[in-house]
């Protein structure tokens, strides 16, 4: 069982409403997926008899978008008052206590859209698991001293956690604030400061019995399960609400300034951009850009990468470097993606670990001078052939266990995927040509479109120095190649895509997440 | 509980296969193999079709650091691996490992240092090829160091940002005085600051320390074992050289009890570590004995915990769980304290828990349950042949051998509460403790604060 974390999204209330240099370029998205269940719960089972562990994933269609107005992290929080806050049953220690024999995994992750409660446990504890599993969807306890205690833990979260505890964290979700407000997606997963208190336990039960229904539910099993456990699992399930499924989400329409500062205490300097783009898992450009984007900042696989290679490789600028090509939540204990965070909507997102606030001009710089270069130049033949051969070998991890398996077919079933996404991906990758590649490119990245979120101390003063557009010359303690210093002279003077001086907005952090 | 345990070992000659041991508690049969220079090989077959992961392991960490402003240099050092060759620089290595589509990277601690590569099993006589280049004939310019230098300050201030690692670094300086585990993995601000200044020194650390006879090379998935021997030999049976033993100095026994505050700038929970001396891995009944404390006391289905979080709501979280260390560590729990007055109760409960098992009085359920949860972990957590092969590297690094976690588990099975007791009694005392605690202050921090 483990907290929403500090990893999930946001939310803001932040009137971030300014408009920006491309106030109005929200695009126009097509309709959310055609994934929805309806009366009994869908049901997938990916059986392996030989495997030691069994993994069943309940998956939800309910999210963060669920929320109430004015009870933002509502859904989260139900979904850790039953995964943790104990059954009819058992209390909260005995539910711990029952599990740890077992070493059972159980665990609620919320995001935007969904919720999956997630279990494991080995193949001779299935049966002792199983009834546990149930109980807590269908028996919560709702004990008014455990949601009290996991309600002040989800506001920690935001105070003590977001805010003040990780920077690189604050720099992603204070992005994805100013990509979504005013969206459904605009409020960050674990709540906010005063809807999490405004929460009362009548809200927990009503939410449990409006949200995690039959009609938003698929089961999933894998592994070594005997007979056809997700059935069983549905009958046994089958006393949850009927439900009605969610209404289709808007599109959502950046209205944020290209700039979104946040001033706080620290040391060094978080930096993340991005923008919307309508592409998705199923669309036909999609593999093309899950390749374009590797090459420019695979996740945590090192020089290969564009980023990586120029701003900490060869600059030293900070730890690393990266893009994705859609929303981003890494597994825990590796670099891969997690499973189930699907979502209607998606993202083209950069996350520039800390540097130090001397550099923190040239660092921004140096990341739309790259992106820029990438967008406008596309990839060159080597490169493509490299990252193609990179993607076919890598992606072989992404369904490498059971569990991980389970989660990419429920993925797949959320975006109404006939053939599975990485089989796509995978039989893509050897066809793609260079010129479809760099077409996709200049199809869906314009790097005028990036808001970029910076967390730094002196936020003031790089505003001053955003909107008078000061060169931000680079210096290092030993020689560089000429070619390096170069680019660097070009990066210095890079342009900020800044317009006026709206465009860049200061906030306090006390600011962010709080209603 | 996460890493912990495994294998069961048969010593073969050089070159010979070993038999197939008979399994011990970790799931996977280890067999074993050594290369005339001294470097050791274990392959654990793994069904992990057309997959597998490869391991060079080197018994090297911040342990080792023991010349004063140097602290953090093995994790530096980890970096610097990765700038190449004559053969092959550190971009040829890079865009090689990531056509043939390979997970990479590397990790220190205090008693190891670990490179690994996970993927196509066909990859590994290439994988095979380039790693043994690259730790033999690893040749780096100081201009590369330099730049290195500025990528691993860049990993300090992301921890720096966070209170765990302030206390982290006040609780391990103030409980050892001698012995290099009180810095951190990745050292001293300042240290780190002044990594510019050290490459010579990086230099001699490459020719003191990662030599053959003091690294392991851990392959586990699907191959043919004695193909991926031959191409190990031939790759790795060259290398030449002995490693030298690090001067590190014996921690002296602590004496009397120790406590520190540090201040933190921004709205946080409060943060309290408390940490008793205890014995290192070689002490078999002690690191078992361990291992089945820290849930006991501790974790989730802990009477304390259930108090303490639970009931009270004193804590938001317990953690810090036991690893065990090549040379005496500490046992210790970090507690998030929901406020600044939760301290006094969240210490006193801790004493009165602690004095319980001191005095015997050990839930023989959960003490069962405990022993049951760490048998489950190791299947659940072996579900990948990185997942598989990471608890090997850590427990193999303490010991130099593998072997030992089945030899731990083995001995967790017998642990009574009477050998708890025991424990308890001996180490859990407050003359060994050292407690150390970060909580938001108007007054400058340390570390961590705004500059």
């Amino acid at each position: 069982m483990s907290r929403p974390g500090l990893a999930a999204l946001l939310a803001l209330p932040l009137a971030l409403a300014c408009a920006g240099p491309a106030a109005t370029d929200g695009r126009v998205t097509r309709t959310a997926p055609p994934f929805r269940a309806s009366g009994t719960p869908l049901q997938l089972g990916l059986p392996a008899p030989a495997r030691p562990t069994v993994s069943v994933r309940l998956f939800f269609l309910a999210g963060a978008v669920d929320d109430p107005p004015g009870k933002e992290g509502l859904t989260a929080l139900t979904a850790a008052v039953m995964a943790e806050g104990g059954t009819e049953r058992l209390s909260s220690a005995e539910l711990a206590r029952a599990l740890y024999p077992m070493a059972a995994e159980l665990e609620a992750v919320t995001d935007e859209e969904t919720t999956v409660f997630a279990g494991r446990c080995t193949k001779d504890a299935l049966e002792r698991f199983l009834p546990i599993l149930v109980d807590v969807l269908r028996r919560p306890r709702f004990d008014p001293r455990e949601m009290e205690r996991l309600r002040s833990r989800a506001i920690d979260a935001i105070v003590n956690g977001l805010r003040a505890e990780s920077d690189e964290e604050l720099g992603k979700e204070a992005l994805a604030l100013a990509l979504y407000g005013g969206h459904p997606y605009g409020h960050f997963v674990g709540g906010t400061v005063q809807g999490l208190k405004s929460i009362t336990a009548e809200d927990i039960q009503t939410h449990w019995k409006r949200v995690f229904t039959l009609a938003r539910l698929t089961v999933g099993a894998a592994g070594a399960y005997e007979g056809d456990l997700p059935a069983r699992l549905a009958r046994e399930l089958s006393g949850l609400p009927a439900g009605s499924p969610r209404a289709t989400l808007p599109a959502p329409v950046t209205a944020a300034p290209r700039f979104l500062l946040i001033e706080k205490a620290t040391p060094s300097t978080a930096i993340s951009m991005g923008f919307t783009w309508d592409v998705r898992r199923g669309d036909p450009d999609f593999p093309a850009l899950v390749v374009a984007v590797s090459a420019l900042g695979e996740h945590r696989q090192g020089a290969a990468f564009r980023l990586f290679d120029e701003l900490r490789e060869i600059r030293g600028l900070n730890y690393g470097d990266y893009a994705y090509p859609e929303h981003f939540v890494q597994a825990p204990g590796g670099a891969l993606p997690a499973v189930n965070h699907p979502r209607s909507y998606q993202e083209f997102t950069v996350w520039i670990r800390p540097v130090e606030p001397q550099h923190r001009l040239f660092a921004i710089r140096a990341a739309l001078y790259e992106i820029d270069r990438w967008a406008k130049r596309g990839l060159t033949q080597e490169e493509l052939d490299r990252v193609k051969q990179f993607l076919a070998g890598y992606t072989l991890s992404f369904d490498q266990t059971d569990s991980r398996k389970l989660g990419y077919a429920l993925d797949d079933r959320f975006y109404g995927l006939e053939r599975p996404w990485l089989e796509t991906l995978r039989a893509r990758l050897g066809a793609l040509k260079l010129e479809e590649v760099n077409a996709a490119l200049r199809r869906h990245v314009d790097p005028a479109r990036l808001r970029i979120a910076v967390a730094t101390h002196g936020a003031a003063e790089l505003a001053a120095e955003l909107r008078r557009g000061d060169p931000s010359p680079m210096t290092y303690a030993g020689p560089k190649p000429p070619a390096v210093l170069a680019a660097d002279e070009v990066i210095a003077r890079f342009p900020l895509g800044l317009a006026r001086p709206q465009d860049v907005k200061v906030v306090r952090v006390e600011e962010l997440f709080e209603r | 509980m996460t890493l912990a345990l495994a294998l069961s070992l048969s010593l073969a000659a050089a070159a010979a296969p070993a038999p197939a041991p008979a399994p011990g508690p970790f799931p996977y049969p280890i067999h074993r193999r050594t290369l005339e220079n001294g470097l050791q090989i274990f392959f654990v077959p793994y069904d992990s079709p057309r997959l597998a992961a490869f391991f060079t392991v080197f018994r090297v960490g911040s342990r080792n650091e023991v010349e004063p402003g140097r602290s953090g240099f093995a994790h530096f050092f980890e970096h610097l691996t990765f700038r190449g060759t004559k053969s092959h620089s550190g971009q040829d290595w890079e865009r090689i490992t990531k056509s043939l589509g390979l997970d990479t990277n590397a990790f220190t601690d205090d008693d190891v240092t670990a490179y690994w590569l996970s993927g196509a099993a066909a990859a590994l006589p290439t994988v095979i090829a380039l790693e043994a280049d690259r730790f033999m004939n690893l040749d780096y310019g100081e201009d590369d160091f330099k730049v290195e230098s500025r990528a691993v300050l860049g990993e300090l201030l992301k921890s720096q940002a966070s209170p765990d690692f302030e206390l982290e670094e006040a609780g391990r300086e103030l409980a050892f005085t001698r012995h290099t585990y009180r810095h951190t993995t990745i050292g001293y601000e300042r240290d780190v600051r002044d990594m510019p200044s050290g490459y010579r020194y990086s230099l001699d650390l490459y020719r003191r320390f990662y030599r053959p006879d003091n690294a392991m090379v851990l392959v586990v998935g699907d191959f043919d074992e004695e193909q991926v021997f031959e191409e190990i030999r031939r790759r790795y049976g060259p290398w030449k050289g002995r490693g030298e033993e690090a001067r590190v100095e014996v921690e002296p026994p602590q004496g009397k009890e120790k406590e520190t505050r540090r201040g933190w700038p921004t709205p946080i929970l409060p943060r309290l570590w408390s940490g008793w001396h205890t014995p290192g891995a070689a002490d078999l009944d002690a690191t078992a004995a361990q291992l089945v404390l820290w849930p006991l006391l501790f974790g989730r289905p802990s009477a304390l915990y259930r108090e303490l979080v639970l009931e009270k709501h004193l804590v938001e979280e317990l953690g810090g769980e036991f690893q065990p260390h090549r040379d005496p560590y500490l046992f210790g729990y970090q507690a998030i304290l929901k406020s600044a007055a939760a301290e006094e109760p969240t210490r006193a409960a801790t004493e009165r828990a602690v004095a319980e098992v001191a005095a015997g009085r050990v839930d023989e359920g959960l003490l069962a349950d405990v022993k049951s949860n760490l048998l489950a972990t190791l299947l659940l957590q072996t579900d990948t042949p990185y997942r598989t092969g990471i608890w090997l590297v850590y427990y193999g690094a303490v010991t130099g051998d593998p072997g030992y976690l089945d030899r731990v588990i083995q001995r967790v099975k017998a642990v009574s509460p009477q050998d708890l007791s025991a424990f308890a009694q001996r180490w859990l005392v407050p003359a060994n403790r050292t407690t150390a605690l970060v909580a938001t202050s108007a007054a400058p921090a340390a570390k961590g604060a705004a500059r």
